[in-house]
């Protein structure tokens, strides 16, 4: 018998508002006023009269059997203290990672439009303090947004997660560009010695270098750890515990990318290394003006942000694959003692 | 809430002084009665009793035309009780029966006396098929059902234990208690069914 028809099932009688509290009555977990309504309604109905009969003495079974303490098993107790069990909770059990990445985020997208009007600020900070508020509100929305249908995707055992927040992503940078693109000038407000991009094309430039490491960094990892919660509490801890160990046989389950943690963090170490000398160049060639100071700073706060993110999203990334790890080799270490 | 036509026809019928009428009114309620009167507390051998005065005060208020018929039968009488249930318990000389004595009436209930009261103690087929139920459930479910239900936590000490939010063990709590009892029926029903036919292949 499934779940859910374990859930929805009731005794037939013509009271089902007050006959679905039957469970709670026989376990005594009603409160008075509601316990009192229940048993004038078995004094009327023999269909629940007798099902609270037969029940109740079941339940009286359960309460006295003292054995049933000592019958956990690593694989219960891991179910309800491994990250498994979070799967359900908001964000799979991650809501402070999720808040903090979409925070650090859309800070480092919201800076973008400041930065390419800085040279002119004079100019273009009335709509640059207009807008950069709302950019951020729609960015971190927006990425919230990517999680959730990632995470509600994984819940109901569609594969189609990480298509939806990775869509979501591209989508709002895209209505992001499109949207700001009408308040950027199309000449290039940034004074440099070497040919500079005009506003709106380094605008683009920008949200192009960010997409990919926001996709890296915070939805492929995302999306591998509840898909693997998934994995683990479908029982399939030894499958989970090779992907992890890099087993040569091991596949990541349908519809994920395994991306180990010490890949990630190559990868964040070359472009953070790559990022120095791109920086630099840029630094060399400006032209000096009245706002280079706000520009080379607000440049080196989106950099430090950048960084945050990524050291965020690893952070959180290896400790959840360490969780996912501990749970997996606790079960599969308890059933090979057991056979 | 409609009162049924046959409700009112019983207690017309019971006011007109038809003595069927009331035999069939205490055919109906009185076993529910003893029962109810146990599960709040009463001593089991004055169940009988208390449950008698119940009805007797209920003939009387039909009697006198105190129940109109303006509410059903069982939230009436579960006032009388209420009530009766209340006087007996202000009694000095009673006491609520103890804790482990049992209301629960079953064919697999063993009942024997303990320290003057009488308890049902499940057979081992009872707490064998339990075991087997509780096994089936979702590991969280169990795990959850058997914190709460055989160990005597409450939700709070559980979430609190688990650093889980209260309400996903209330949640989960209540759809393991659901589960059981789906499960416990209908293991209920194929053991009568095997039962019914051992006893027709034994003809």
């Amino acid at each position: 018998m499934s779940d859910r028809k374990l859930l929805t099932s009731t005794t037939g009688c013509s009271s089902p508002e007050i006959s679905s509290q039957l469970s709670a009555y026989c376990f005594e977990d009603v409160p008075d006023s509601e316990r009192r309504l229940f048993e004038a309604h078995l004094l009327d109905c023999d269909l629940c009269w007798s099902e609270v009969h037969r029940l109740g003495a079941g339940v009286q079974a359960l309460r006295a059997d003292k054995e049933l303490l000592r019958t956990a098993s690593v694989t219960d107790v891991s179910s309800v203290l491994g990250i498994s069990a979070k799967l359900d909770w908001l964000m799979g059990g991650h809501l402070p990672h999720v808040l903090l990445a979409s925070a650090l985020y859309a800070l480092s997208c919201s800076l973008m439009l400041p930065i390419e009007v800085a040279y002119a600020f004079d100019r273009f900070a009335p709509v640059a303090m207009k807008l950069t508020p709302i950019v951020f509100l729609w960015v971190f929305l927006t990425s919230a947004l990517a999680f959730t249908l990632d995470w509600k995707n994984v819940l109901s055992g569609h594969g189609r997660g990480l298509v939806a927040s990775t869509t979501t992503f591209l989508v709002s940078s895209a209505i992001l560009y499109v949207g700001v693109w009408k308040f950027l000038p199309s000449f290039p407000v940034t004074q440099l010695r070497i040919q500079a991009y005009t506003a709106q094309a380094a605008y683009l430039k920008d949200i192009l270098y960010f997409l990919p490491l926001a996709i890296a960094f915070m939805v492929v990892p995302f999306h591998l750890v509840v898909m693997l919660q998934r994995e683990l509490q479908a029982g399939r801890h030894r499958l989970t515990l090779a992907l992890i160990s890099g087993e040569r046989w091991a596949v990541s389950p349908a519809g994920t990318f395994y991306l180990s943690a010490r890949t990630l963090w190559i990868f964040f170490v070359v472009a953070v290394l790559a990022s120095i000398p791109m920086l630099a160049h840029l630094l060399d060639n400006l032209v000096p003006g009245p706002f280079m100071n706000l520009f080379v700073h607000l440049l080196q706060i989106r950099w430090a942000l950048s960084v945050a993110l990524g050291l965020e999203c690893l952070g959180w990334y290896s400790r959840a694959l360490n969780e996912v790890k501990r749970e997996s080799v606790a079960v599969e270490m308890s059933s090979a003692r057991l056979s | 809430m409609a009162v049924p036509d046959e409700d009112r026809a019983l207690s017309s019928a019971i006011k007109a002084g038809d003595s069927a009428a009331c035999e069939t009114f205490d055919a109906r309620y009185r076993q529910k009665i003893e029962w109810l009167v146990r599960r709040r507390g009463v001593r089991t051998e004055d169940c009988a009793d208390i449950a008698q005065e119940i009805l007797a005060a209920a003939f009387n208020q039909i009697q006198r035309g105190v129940f109109r018929g303006d509410s059903r039968v069982g939230t009436w009488l579960e006032a009388i009780v209420h009530g009766k249930v209340v006087d007996y318990l202000r009694s000095p000389a009673k006491r609520p029966i103890p804790s482990e004595a049992s209301c629960w009436d079953h064919p697999d209930m063993d009942v024997a006396a303990a320290g003057g009261a009488l308890i049902n103690r499940p057979k081992s087929d009872l707490v064998l098929t339990v075991r087997e139920l509780v096994q089936t459930l979702p590991p969280r479910h169990r795990m959850i059902l058997i914190l709460s239900k055989v160990g005597g936590y409450t939700t709070v000490e559980i979430a609190r234990r688990l650093g889980w939010p209260k309400g996903t063990v209330g949640r989960i709590l209540a759809e393991a208690q659901q589960m059981f009892r789906v499960m416990f029926a209908a293991s209920e029903e194929s053991s009568s069914t095997l039962r019914q036919s051992r006893c027709e292949g034994n003809e």
